[in-house]
């Protein structure tokens, strides 16, 4: 296959994941505090899959993340995956 | 069936309120002011003969065969440049009349070939002859007469012998007045004026082949060469072209069941009789001898591909994808539905993975192209869609025309837009890029807006800045439409310094002034339209600028009435289509979330099986789960993901991951070389169903042809659901039009019989609708107040620097669309043989480059190679090319950086870097050699197929 690991640039899920997050942050950074938190959330839980978000979640966790504050706050906000 | 004639009313009907009566051969008539007598006659059904006039063209006058007698007036005028007089009687027949009329077409004739029974076309001229009686000619060929000129055979698609030509100016005023280019001439005074393209022939002057000319004529001097070859259709039905977002309808005239030619249908709501070199001329794909017509399947993308019958390739689909959701779970699957097929084979398909795979893991290639425009307008009015018809900008008084070439990627709107402008209206354009538009003939943008690639919201908040700073806001609209608190917070963002064009220039690159300046004329007139194209969605803050557009129109009343709007002009034939059907993973059709109950239930209880209240994954993440090993099925329509989506290398691993890809498509295109089961598709001609075009309009696409694959394509999604288990049932599209109709509140008043009586229907079409909407948010927004979002601009990640210090940026060409598949499979392959890489002469000087030569592009996601073309329309640090051929390589550069909200990937931009080099890049090296491998077709055994 036509495929050299080596020669493209692209990131790992989790960290495409964050960067997301932080890219859908600075949309809403222009507006007040806790509607850009709840904004942010509300994106992620509108077009993110369940394994998505909790991809995200994880990754966020995982120490050295120096996640945005908006982002942060955002997490709290995120839909977890439905269980059962 | 029959060859539709449309009626030609000789010179074009008027609107005024103001009518006036007249008597013509004894009968009184009514038309408005400004209708010419000729148009009076034909409106009772009298028609005039007529050689130079068209009611798509302006009188002209020069062909004297549609004289009249006028009570009370000297001589004999000609009744299409006569406008018809309150109590003016008019008699179009007399013995002078006939005399005089008959010695005007034996003058003609005299210098005509007389060999027509041998030669194709001329029916006019011909009907002509016979309408006024022409028995015999009484001059004969022995003085000057043009029978020896040469033939222009020079076009691949028609033929011009000016022996034929009468030199009437049709043709001339064609390529004028309806396409707006200018190539033609009559060069030469009295006997010896000619018609010519320029000083040159055809394929080398400035005719951008739409037909228009080949159409006009009435002589047969311009003829398709394929009626040359086929002779006259005999037959003809009416359908829709399936290239361009502009959704052109077409007359598919036939000669038994051979296309002999597609003729631009006059009462076509979307292109009013026009047409492009694509759809009028670039059809020849659909029975090119690549099409692939039988199903195929292979255990490892490395095996040569075995042909097999449908029966076999659907259930091995159903096996593989049942047994995949077994080991890897229901979210392992999923579909790509596409902007090129129909409304209702994208709404099976959608189906498909809600109903039989049990998850929401469908998306669309829109996602790719313009899935910011629903985004960024959703947000804003409340619909994912433009505002107008096209007819609108016949109003407009000024056009904000923004990453858009209309020129090459939606060329008929772009005639009806050159129109508009050569009659006065006023255009700014923000392109980094000299497109066309900026000076063309007869037409010159105001304002050249050249913007750095990547800094739309800049430019578009600093616009905002002068607009509200400087009182320019329509402040009595914005008080009665939108929602105020967040109108004020806008203008006090908008306000702030940091958004003035000052400010911004250093992000813009756009001196101020030039800012100041286009702002002050878009926010000054009644009627400003606003048109914009990929160079808006395919930017990381795609949605972003989308919004900042909404916002600009609405800060000036410039929503809901006919002149004024946001427009995206979408690029593929359905793109607007495929999205209101409902094939994104988080909204059921008419753009309704999964999670909504009510809308959930209301599918379920028709479709009789409980659906996901989840989003599903996006294309990227797709490919994303897929390299990760979650995602392990897919089922492409259509569309061909390893060409035209970003960072191919990362594409194709993620293909090159999944345990079974099935690719349906009437090619073996670059996504099939992943795949292991191929599904034959079938070409718009051996179609029936509906595509939607960028005003909303919803057009009948009629199958002309049977399918060559032995197949209608919508079945395959069906069967392929009732392989898995699910049962799904349809006789016809248009019961999945009727269902789609009983679920889809915006589409409840549509039906094909609808269709059929009124040519198309714009949604909305309900019974607060019942004929459609041609203009949106006419009184109010369809969600109440019209809202205002904050547009911060934020730099796009990809930077240039020492290493990679210029910027790609990408883009179409007229003769070429999207991938290149049809295309690249016709004649227009004589205008782009190949993709080139633009670059400004300062830039190739310092790297030693000249034109046509092979140099590298090389980005942080990979390189490739293509010859250099030097070129003024760059400015300097920015690079263009285009994606029409696989083997050029333009997404193996792009990166998968993409918009915020919606992940479209950044084509616009992208650092790279350019050198001579002498040879192809590895990727291409090793492409060419997989496009051997990965292609190979066994030898069919006899009983293989059906």
């Amino acid at each position: 296959m036509n495929q050299d690991n080596a020669s493209f640039a692209h990131d790992d899920n989790k960290a495409k994941l964050i960067r997301m997050a932080r890219e859908i942050a600075d949309f809403f950074h222009a507006y007040p505090h806790d509607q850009a938190v709840d904004s942010i959330a509300g994106h992620i839980n509108k077009f993110w899959t369940p394994k998505m978000r909790e991809d995200f979640l994880a990754a966020a966790a995982e120490p050295g993340q120096n996640l945005p504050p908006l982002v942060s706050a955002a997490r709290e906000k995120v839909k977890r995956r439905k269980t059962g | 069936m029959s060859l539709i004639k449309e009626l030609d009313y000789g010179t074009p009907i008027r609107v005024a309120e103001k009518q006036v009566s007249l008597t013509i051969d004894g009968e009184k008539v009514t038309v408005p002011v400004g209708t010419s007598v000729m148009a009076a006659a034909m409106s009772r059904g009298v028609k005039i003969p007529k050689l130079c006039a068209s009611d798509n063209l302006e009188p002209f006058g020069s062909c004297r065969l549609c004289l009249v007698e006028i009570e009370g007036r000297r001589g004999t005028p000609a009744s299409c440049t006569t406008p018809a007089e309150e109590g003016m009687v008019v008699h179009t027949q007399s013995e002078k009349l006939a005399r005089l009329r008959r010695g005007v077409i034996e003058l003609y004739a005299s210098d005509y070939p007389r060999d027509v029974l041998t030669s194709a076309g001329g029916a006019e001229f011909l009907d002509a002859a016979a309408e006024v009686g022409l028995r015999e000619i009484r001059y004969g060929f022995e003085g000057a007469n043009h029978l020896d000129d040469a033939p222009d055979l020079s076009n691949p698609y028609f033929a011009y012998d000016p022996a034929k030509c009468i030199v009437c100016s049709r043709c001339v005023r064609a390529c004028e007045e309806v396409q707006g280019t200018f190539a033609l001439t009559v060069e030469g005074r009295g006997f010896d004026s000619r018609v010519k393209p320029g000083p040159t022939d055809f394929i080398n002057s400035e005719c951008v082949s739409c037909g228009a000319c080949v159409q006009a004529c009435p002589t047969g001097s311009l003829i398709e060469k394929s009626v040359a070859a086929r002779g006259m259709p005999e037959h003809s039905i009416v359908t829709t072209c399936a290239y361009c977002g502009v959704g052109c309808s077409f007359k598919a005239e036939m000669r038994g069941e051979e296309l002999v030619r597609m003729v631009p249908y006059k009462s076509g709501q979307a292109n009013e009789g026009h047409s492009c070199v694509k759809g009028r001329f670039a059809y020849g794909y659909a029975t090119h001898k690549d099409r692939m017509l039988k199903p195929m399947v292979r255990e490892k993308i490395t095996d040569p591909w075995r042909e097999v019958s449908w029966d076999e390739a659907i259930s091995r689909a159903a096996a593989e994808l049942k047994r995949i959701q077994a080991a890897h779970g229901r979210e392992s699957i999923g579909v790509i539905t596409s902007s090129r097929c129909t409304n209702e084979e994208v709404f099976v398909l959608q189906k498909l993975a809600r109903a039989a795979f049990r998850n929401n893991n469908v998306d669309t290639c829109a996602r790719v192209c313009h899935s910011p425009t629903g985004y960024g307008l959703n947000s804003t009015l409340g619909t994912s869609a433009g505002t107008q018809d096209f007819k609108s900008v016949d109003e407009v008084d000024v056009i904000l025309l923004i990453g858009a070439n209309p020129t090459d990627g939606h060329p008929v709107f772009a005639s009806r837009m050159k129109k508009r402008l050569r009659a006065g209206a006023r255009l700014i354009i923000a392109d980094p890029r000299a497109i066309d538009l900026v000076r063309t003939p007869h037409v010159k943008a105001d304002y050249h807006l050249q913007l750095k690639p990547g800094t739309n919201v800049a430019l578009l908040n600093s616009l905002a800045h002068v607009i509200v700073t400087e009182g320019l806001v329509d402040d009595s609209y914005v008080r009665a439409r939108c929602d105020l608190e967040q109108f004020d917070t806008w203008a006090r963002f908008v306000a702030s310094q940091q958004n003035s064009p000052e400010e911004m220039e250093q992000y813009t690159g756009v001196p101020a002034r030039d800012v100041r300046a286009a702002a002050r004329l878009y926010a000054s007139v009644k009627n400003a339209a606003i048109y914009y194209g990929l160079g808006v969605t395919e930017h990381s803050q795609g949605s972003t600028t989308v919004m900042a557009l909404a916002n600009l129109a609405m800060a000036t009343g410039n929503i809901g009435h006919v002149g004024a709007g946001v427009n995206p002009l979408r690029g593929q034939n359905n793109v607007q289509g495929s999205c209101d059907m409902g094939s994104f993973p988080h909204e059921f059709s008419g753009y309704r979330h999964v999670a909504r109950n009510d809308v959930r239930e209301s599918f379920e209880k028709h479709w009789a099986v409980k659906l996901d209240d989840e989003p599903g994954l996006r294309i990227p993440n797709m490919i994303d789960e897929a390299i990760e090993g979650n995602f392990k099925g897919l089922f492409v329509q259509g569309e061909d993901i390893a060409q035209s989506d970003p960072n191919t290398q990362h594409i194709t691993a993620g293909l090159a991951a999944m345990e079974c890809v099935i690719i349906q498509d009437i090619f073996l295109n670059e996504t099939a070389k992943y795949a292991h089961i191929f599904l034959p598709g079938c070409s718009f001609l051996e179609k029936d169903g509906t595509y939607t075009n960028a005003e909303r309009r919803i057009n009948r696409v009629r199958k002309v042809i049977a399918p060559l694959c032995g197949k209608d394509e919508w079945r395959v999604g069906v069967e392929l659901a009732q392989a898995m288990g699910y049962e799904m049932n349809y006789n016809h599209p248009s019961e999945i039009m009727d269902e789609i109709a009983a679920l889809t509140p915006t589409f409840a008043g549509v039906s094909y019989r609808k269709l059929d009586e009124l040519g198309s229907v714009q949604w909305p079409c309900n019974d607060q609708a019942p004929e459609g909407t041609p203009i949106m948010h006419v009184d109010r927004f369809v969600i109440g107040k019209g809202r205002f979002m904050l547009t911060e601009y934020v730099p796009t990640r990809e930077r240039s620097g020492p290493r990679y210090p210029l910027i790609l940026t990408t883009g179409r060409i007229l003769s070429q669309y999207n991938v290149g598949a049809q295309t690249r499979r016709t004649d227009n392959v004589l205008w782009h043989p190949e993709d080139v890489l633009e670059i400004h002469p300062f830039d190739a000087e310092q790297r030693g480059v000249v034109d046509g030569d092979l140099v590298s592009l090389s980005s942080r996601a990979g390189d490739t190679t293509l010859r250099a073309r030097i070129s003024q329309r760059m400015q300097p640090g920015v690079v263009y090319t285009t994606f029409h051929f696989p083997g050029s390589g333009a997404n193996v550069v792009t990166t998968d950086n993409s918009d915020w909200a919606t992940n479209c990937p950044e084509y616009k931009v992208t650092a790279v870097e350019v050198r001579r080099v002498n040879a192809l890049s590895s990727w291409q090296e090793r492409n060419a050699e997989e496009d051997v491998a990965m292609r190979k077709v066994l030898e069919a055994s006899p009983d293989a197929a059906e």
